[in-house]
């Protein structure tokens, strides 16, 4: 499932911690999919997890609009070149972070329920490459309630 | 002097499996030693080399090509044990290798959790590979079933692919890093203007298909930057040790094997010696031969030894040492290496069993020429004499073919045709 939801955000900014899990560097682009004006979301890569920062007016924009027509959504976009010498060619996943400060935030899905989270807090996500493939994209639209 | 010429041609995987379904006798080892051929075929499970000097195939044929064991691969390593320690005779055999630490470790490890530079054990570890082979010998030629277990490791990072930075440093700089970067801005773009909510499903399928449109410049990168790397691992200095035992038995069962023999070896290579890269101003006509050394040596513990009869007369004890220089590849990823070369002088050292034989004490020095013929065919040239006590001298010369499997030849012409592009 890639669509979820990060539950019990609050109010002020967050940071969203992206890791590749697999042989491979992560590319990665976060955007939020409303109406211009945007904001942009720089990336940091901090001991090989990407870190993106939303700020506080972002994140109440998204949790005061779950009711109306078009919903913010983040879209994050995941993608990458296997390392020759990967002992397994067949898998590639990467993992979201979502946190306030050292507090790690609850992640559920579309129907509410929790969705599980590994020890560092990350829900990871792994994908079946097919034989012979190198390189790989995938995505996460993530709302914030 | 006895001169004289062998020509050998086979196929690498097709070899080891068809040699195996070749065999009718009804055997309890016979539907394990299917299962291994079957997935002898399988290229997920053995990594392919492309090079041709050290093929497999030679000890298959009955032809030792390289003097030196190297822990690249460990099939080789599994066949050339099999087929005997110095023996000119050739055996039907099927050998596999796997690393321990990667059957166990979680598949979400990270590139960065494997870099650590805390971890150096850990790549020990994951660098560790235990190789397994047999053979079902055979009964007319006095030769017994063997199964042989081997261990190894690759003790220096400077060979580990998946420590080096260069690959990641190459995808870095290439045209794949725009092609992903146009590919999740042109998404986002066509999200943008969109009126409803959008469906996962549908978002992915176009991303998926968006990604197609550049999975030719993403493929061409890995190929370039794979190259790369292979080529600034192999100017690295390597130190592979190994320990490997033998069991052999009855020809054609493998229910009652006995130990016969443990061999232990150790391959040191250095770097790159010399050596211009294309850029650099040519100094004169050696200035761009590039050249490694290599020092190998091995020992083997009481390797059995039979009379024409398959009695077992003893065991014998032999130490090799081996030291020779060889080229190495060019570092431009552009340039197809084309030729290889390689000079070995190795001491052989073996105590006599039989009644007719005495201590041998020999050298044998060793000339390798391979030229690549097209993109999946090899041509080797091997010129070696042995002299010393208790053997004949010898010379001999010997051409060999190396074909790749037909599969990766495609792949590999694939290659370079879009390379040049």
């Amino acid at each position: 499932m890639s669509r979820y939801a990060i539950w019990s955000v609050g109010p002020g900014s967050v940071t969203l911690s992206v890791k590749a899990f697999g042989m491979f560097e992560p590319q990665t682009l976060l955007s939020l999919l409303k109406p211009d004006p945007r904001p942009s979301f720089q990336a940091a890569l901090v001991n090989g997890v990407v870190e993106y920062q939303i700020d506080a007016a972002t994140v109440a924009q998204m949790r005061t609009a779950p009711s109306s027509v078009q919903v913010p959504l983040l879209l994050l976009q995941v993608g990458g070149i296997l390392e020759p010498g990967a002992p397994d060619r067949s898998q590639w996943g990467w993992g979201t972070r979502f946190m306030r400060g050292e507090t790690v935030l609850p992640c559920i899905d579309e129907q509410g329920a929790p969705l599980k989270l590994d020890s560092h807090g990350f829900r990871r996500i792994m994908r079946t490459l097919k034989s012979g493939q190198n390189g790989f994209v995938d995505l996460d639209v993530i709302t914030l309630r | 002097m006895q001169d004289w010429i062998q020509v050998g041609a086979a196929l690498l995987a097709a070899g080891f499996s068809q040699s195996v379904a070749a065999q009718d006798k009804a055997d309890p080892g016979k539907a394990v030693m299917e299962e291994v051929a079957k997935k002898a075929d399988n290229e997920s499970v053995f990594e392919f080399s492309y090079s041709a000097p050290g093929s497999p195939v030679l000890p298959l044929i009955g032809v030792a090509g390289d003097q030196i064991t190297r822990s690249e691969t460990l099939r080789k390593f599994g066949v050339a044990l099999l087929t005997g320690f110095g023996s000119q005779q050739s055996g039907q055999g099927v050998a596999i290798d796997f690393s321990p630490y990667w059957l166990l470790a979680p598949s979400s490890m990270s590139l960065q959790d494997y870099r650590d530079p805390a971890k150096k054990l850990m790549r020990i570890a994951a660098r560790t590979k235990v190789g397994l082979a047999a053979s079902f010998g055979d009964e007319a030629a006095a030769r017994p079933s063997s199964f042989v277990a081997s261990f190894s490791t690759s003790l220096l990072s400077s060979h580990d692919k998946l420590y080096s930075p260069v690959f990641s440093n190459c995808v870095a700089t290439s045209p794949a890093i725009p092609a992903f970067a146009s590919l999740f801005n042109q998404l986002d773009a066509e999200q943008r203007n969109a009126t409803a909510p959008p469906d996962v499903d549908a978002l992915r399928a176009r991303q998926q298909l968006l990604f197609k449109e550049r999975e030719a410049v993403i493929n061409q990168t890995y190929a370039d930057c794979a190259n790369k790397l292979a080529k600034a691992i192999a100017a690295k200095p390597s130190l592979d040790i190994g320990v490997g035992m033998r069991w052999r038995g009855t020809p054609g069962q493998f229910d009652q094997l006995t130990g016969s023999g443990t061999i232990l070896w150790g391959t040191f290579a250095t770097g790159v010696i010399g050596g211009q890269e294309a850029d650099a101003p040519r100094a004169g006509p050696l200035a761009r031969l590039r050249v490694r050394g290599v020092v190998h040596g091995r020992y083997t513990f009481k390797d059995d030894v039979f009379d024409s009869k398959f009695v077992l007369q003893g065991r014998r004890d032999a130490g090799l040492l081996v030291a020779g220089i060889e080229s190495a590849p060019a570092l431009d990823p552009k340039k197809t290496e084309i030729l290889r070369w390689a000079l070995q002088a190795g001491w052989n050292r073996q105590n006599a069993v039989l009644a007719t034989e005495v201590d041998r004490n020999y050298w044998r020095y060793q000339a390798t020429v391979s030229l690549r013929l097209t993109d999946g065919l090899w041509a080797n040239g091997t010129l070696a004499q042995v002299s010393g006590r208790g053997i004949q001298s010898d010379t001999q010369a010997f051409v060999t073919f190396t074909f790749t499997p037909p599969g990766k030849a495609t792949q590999l012409a694939e290659y370079y045709k879009t390379r040049g592009q």
